[in-house]
């Protein structure tokens, strides 16, 4: 019995949390950084990028089986990328950065991510990674241009600004077709620490609406669609604690909901939320939270020709992108001029 | 639920005992034995859902043929990997055909889904406890085994974060005397 009793307390002991203390100084340079995000601008941009997809020539048809794929689900055949991945380069480039890609030559799908860093000041080896994927079906304005707008402003907020940490945005390829260019990234990764990412995907759209939004069993989430589902593994639970704070500080108390799932997230019960570039560095144990308005589970236009830019909310996107800056500056340790 | 529960255990309490003439007068007996289940276990709330699917052994005293006192430990996966133990006591018929109605705590530990909320702004750790009724109406002995299909259990819990339902599933136990 003293065994048993003994057993239990251990358990009992070693599933508590931690939880979040947020420095009051971080929190006001947090502040003021992520202050700087203008609405009006992401959504040019999303503009954007919705005329480059919808300039684009999509991907050759016939690299896909048809009868192997639900075009309904899957629109292969209106795939778009190359237009959307120049307008990336050329915005990081505009605001200052020295662009990379990281390139793999495949004979069926090539992939190109595009890279934008800046060194870290003091701890250059622990890198803060923001992302989001560039392709896109149809016109994509919420999956995933509404992402790459939020990157490129948070971009544009950190050009000329110094933080302790390397901050480094990454517009991920062919994340449509199954995560093929962030899984590439991350099997290239060095050794360096990556200490937060941020991915982007899917946070325009919005529907306060009872009944708009869709559930899973098992998740405790509101029928209106008028949240930002954060969605966080083991190693990304304390970040998720952070942005979480940072919200509620910032004056956005309702806006972000959390989800913490137990290991790599690869469980029968987790799969749904697997679903974009954070899942590589989840199976590579880094920390990685996924931030969506739950896509195809509140908004009717996934994947779908009428995904276009008048659907969004340009207000919520707004407030995505400001509590995104704000954990971007608390965890790269900046901003300073 | 307390209502119900009450009707089932006096229900079980009050069958009849055909060596009851036999056994008035005899000391209580104990009869250890050991079981292994197969199921489910699941606890919600809105700061958490725990649990998952698996199986486990136990140990079982039924005192007098009538009452059950039991303890197992059990490995669960489905959301990561879990354990559940469960203590419970209750009263089961007489015979060959002897369903059961059990009280029983549980505790939950391990990995689980954690959910961020106004109402829930932190993570909370230790495990998930409830407390419920398990219902076993296809239990049967066969000689000195037992064997008992779908057992249901529903109950209420706690993880430090408000309440939560705890559900719970056999789909298949089975016992052997010691």
């Amino acid at each position: 019995m003293r065994l048993l009793f003994a057993a239990l307390l251990f358990l009992a002991v070693s599933s508590c949390a931690s939880r979040p203390a947020l420095d009051e100084a971080a929190l006001s340079r947090a502040g003021d950084f992520s202050a700087g995000v203008e609405r009006a601008r992401l959504m040019a941009d999303v503009e954007a990028l919705v005329d480059a997809h919808l300039k684009d020539t999509p991907l050759d048809c016939g690299l896909f089986t048809p009868s192997e794929i639900d075009t309904a689900r899957r629109p292969v055949c209106n795939l778009t990328r190359e237009r959307a991945r120049q307008l990336v380069r050329e915005r990081f480039e505009s605001l200052g950065y020295t662009v990379t890609t990281h390139d793999v030559a495949d004979p069926r799908f090539p992939t190109s991510n595009v890279i934008a860093e800046l060194r870290g000041t003091e701890r250059p080896d622990e890198v803060v990674v923001v992302g989001a994927h560039y392709d896109a079906y149809f016109a994509g304005a919420d999956d995933n241009s509404s992402g790459v707008a939020a990157m490129l402003e948070l971009a544009r907020l950190a050009s000329g600004r110094r933080f302790a940490r390397t901050v480094r945005f990454v517009g991920f390829d062919l994340e449509e077709l199954g995560l093929v260019g962030s899984t590439r990234y991350v099997q290239a990764l060095s050794s360096e620490r990556i200490v937060a990412s941020l991915v982007f995907d899917c946070i325009g759209y919005k529907d306060a609406r009872p009944g708009a939004q869709q559930g899973l069993p098992g998740f405790p989430i509101p029928d209106t669609g008028d949240f930002l589902a954060a969605i966080a593994n083991e190693q990304s639970g304390p970040r998720l604690e952070e942005l979480y704070t940072l919200g509620s500080r910032l004056g956005s108390p309702n806006l972000v909901r959390g989800v913490m799932v137990p290991e790599d997230g690869t469980g029968p019960a987790t799969g749904n939320l697997m679903r974009s570039d954070h899942a590589p560095f989840w199976m590579a144990g880094q920390s990685a939270l996924f931030l969506t308005d739950t896509a195809n589970f509140r908004n009717p236009n996934y994947h779908k020709d009428t995904d276009d830019p008048s659907t969004l909310d340009p207000d919520f996107l707004a407030d995505v992108t400001r509590v995104s800056a704000a954990a971007l500056a608390f965890w790269a340790e900046g901003s300073r001029p | 639920m307390m209502l119900s529960t009450l009707l089932v255990l006096s229900t079980l309490a009050a069958s009849p005992d055909p060596s009851e003439d036999v056994v008035r007068d005899v000391p209580t007996r104990h009869q250890l034995s050991l079981y292994a289940r197969s199921g489910a276990t699941v606890y919600l709330s809105q700061a958490r859902t725990h649990g998952g699917v698996g199986g486990g052994f136990g140990v079982r005293d039924t005192v007098d043929e009538r009452w059950l006192l039991q303890a197992d430990a059990n490995v669960l996966t489905g959301l990561g990997t879990a354990f559940a133990v469960r203590v419970g006591a209750g009263v089961q018929r007489r015979g060959w055909w002897a369903p059961a109605a059990l009280v029983a705590l549980t505790g939950l530990f391990g990995e689980r889904m954690d959910f961020l909320t106004p109402e829930h702004p932190t993570f909370n750790g230790g495990p998930s406890l409830g407390l419920g009724l398990t219902l076993a109406p296809a239990r049967f002995r066969l000689g000195s085994a037992r064997v008992s299909l779908l057992e249901l259990g529903v109950g209420v819990g706690t993880a430090r974060t408000g309440l939560g339902l705890l559900y719970g599933l056999t789909v298949l136990e089975v016992g052997v005397a010691l």
